[in-house]
């Protein structure tokens, strides 16, 4: 089954994660050069690894990429590093989604790696991941455990959420006379927001007169709506009469 | 025209964001050095640049600014290197708000840069950029690409939410007598908030019976909210009753 990495994120080209690891060689071989496809200078003087290089050759070495905000995690690549005949033949995955538990995908089975220095290895998790942090642990290697990798997540959205209140205020237009009636309350946001919100408004005092025909009439709706404010628009229609409505509004956006 | 930093957040001062690099001139001259006027040790001993040096002068330079929530970027500014002769006399800048998509700011003009090792060049975008990621392209330099910078943002809040349901049961007191009749349904958060909510209440179910004027008579509010509770008291009044009222609340907090 082929996969897509199409309109995935990728966490360290993107600067999306903090890293952490077991051990450096030195600080020339940090998680600083740890994502995909990095390289530095060819010239002759050396300028670090084309690799995270642990400085510690055995089963305990990791790499963790953390986020504050839980991501869904779908595939991980690796590569070898790029300046000298390194790499992880094969590595485990854990992850945690509140930091505090920590699981083993595929119950700490190990996954194929690198074979070489800069091909890379793309793994699509079983099923796609929820979690903050995630960890590549080494299992075997050849030379030492040296590795580039990325991580590929679904777009996070960031929800931004504010919450008000509006009252028509008691007999008003509302109360009398017939037809189409309204009151507009001009609501403005306590901070602006970045991009034009949704709007749910809830009502939680109705106090109104069914017309002679027992029907009633209620509706409220937003009208106007910039980043900045909206008009919360009370109504009544026909021979229906309102004494007071009182509601609260919820307005919303995901970027 | 003249504008101010007053009131901005100061990304990398506060460690609100993560840095990556196209290249680091060694593990002596990475990100980690590279937040405007950063300084180290006056004596002899070398214990790294101040400043971000990268490993190769050519325009493929970069050094990226992540932040996981998105933030409205206000300003840069940029600064030589404070233990050489050497800073970036031009750049240029791009972004991306989603990860996937990246944006040339001004179309990829240059932005004037440093002269020196110390002066704060600071850049104020022609409109706030709404981003998650930054990053400074350094086109023209002297002596070698290196320089300190910050980033200016607005302050960003975060939104918690949490949402839950009240019933005032059926055929309660509100639904015989007369005069002002409350029945009060005390509701614990499932998670504490850090501070007092703001709460959206709605009723999403009305069983309720006119008076002989015709008049419904329906209100639900909050009281005594703290950050760990409140009280929904639905209400009737006069001579309407209310045989059974149903609803749902949203409490929210920004900080």
């Amino acid at each position: 089954m082929s996969q897509s990495l199409n309109s995935l994120v990728s966490l360290l080209a993107n600067a999306q994660c903090h890293l952490r690891t077991s051990t450096n060689l030195d600080g020339n071989y940090t998680q600083s050069n740890s994502v995909l496809n990095f390289q530095n200078s060819k010239d002759a003087r050396f300028d670090g690894s084309e690799a995270w290089c642990a400085s510690v050759i055995d089963t305990n070495q990791y790499i963790v990429a953390g986020c504050e905000i839980p991501r869904t995690f779908v595939a991980v690549s690796i590569q070898g590093r790029g300046d000298a005949d390194q790499w992880v033949t094969s590595y485990k995955i854990r992850y945690s989604l509140d930091n505090i538990t920590w699981s083993e995908y595929r119950n700490g089975a190990a996954i194929q790696g690198s074979s070489d220095r800069n091909s890379i290895n793309t793994h699509f998790f079983d099923n796609p991941i929820r979690a903050r942090s995630v960890a590549i642990h080494p299992v075997t290697w050849n030379n030492h455990i040296s590795l580039r990798f990325e991580l590929y997540t679904q777009p996070s959205l960031y929800t931004f959420t504010q919450i008000g209140h509006v009252d028509t205020g008691a007999n008003g237009v509302l109360n009398s006379g017939t037809g189409g009636r309204e009151i507009v309350v001009p609501v403005t946001f306590p901070v602006a927001f970045s991009k034009i919100p949704e709007i749910a408004i809830s009502i939680d005092l109705i106090d109104s007169t069914a017309d002679e025909t027992n029907q009633t009439r209620i509706l409220v709706e937003t009208r106007n709506i910039t980043t900045k404010s909206f008009e919360c628009v009370f109504k009544t229609w026909h021979n229906s009469k309102i004494y007071g409505l009182r509601g609260d509004w919820t307005a919303t956006i995901n970027e | 025209m003249s504008q101010s930093l007053t009131g901005l957040v100061h990304l990398l001062a506060n460690a609100q964001c993560h840095l990556r690099t196209s290249t680091n001139w060694d593990g002596n001259h990475t990100q980690a050095n590279a937040v405007l006027n950063y300084q180290n040790s006056k004596d002899a001993r070398f214990d790294g640049s101040e400043a971000w040096c990268a490993s190769v002068n050519d325009t493929n330079q970069f050094i990226i600014a992540g932040c996981e929530v998105p933030r409205t970027f206000v300003a840069l500014s940029i600064q030589g290197r404070g233990d050489a002769d050497q800073w970036v006399t031009s750049y240029k800048i791009r972004y991306s708000l989603d990860n996937v998509t990246w944006v040339d700011y001004r179309n990829g003009a240059a932005i004037q840069g440093s002269t020196d090792r110390n002066t704060v060049t600071t850049h104020f975008f022609d409109t706030p950029l709404r981003a998650r990621s930054v990053a400074i392209h350094p086109l023209t330099w002297s002596g070698h690409v290196s320089l300190r910078f910050e980033l200016y943002t607005q302050p960003t809040l975060s939104t918690f939410t949490q949402i839950g349901h009240v019933d005032s049961g059926a055929n309660g007191v509100l639904n015989s007598g007369t005069g002002a009749r409350e029945i009060v349904v005390p509701v614990t958060f499932p998670v504490t908030f850090s501070k007092v909510p703001e709460i959206a209440l709605t009723f999403d179910l009305i069983d309720s019976t006119a008076d002989e004027s015709n008049q419904v008579r329906v209100e639900v509010e909050a009281r005594n909210v703290t950050a760990k509770s409140f009280e929904c008291v639905f209400k009737t009044w006069w001579h309407s009753k209310v045989y059974s009222l149903r609803g749902d609340w949203t409490a929210s907090i920004n900080e």
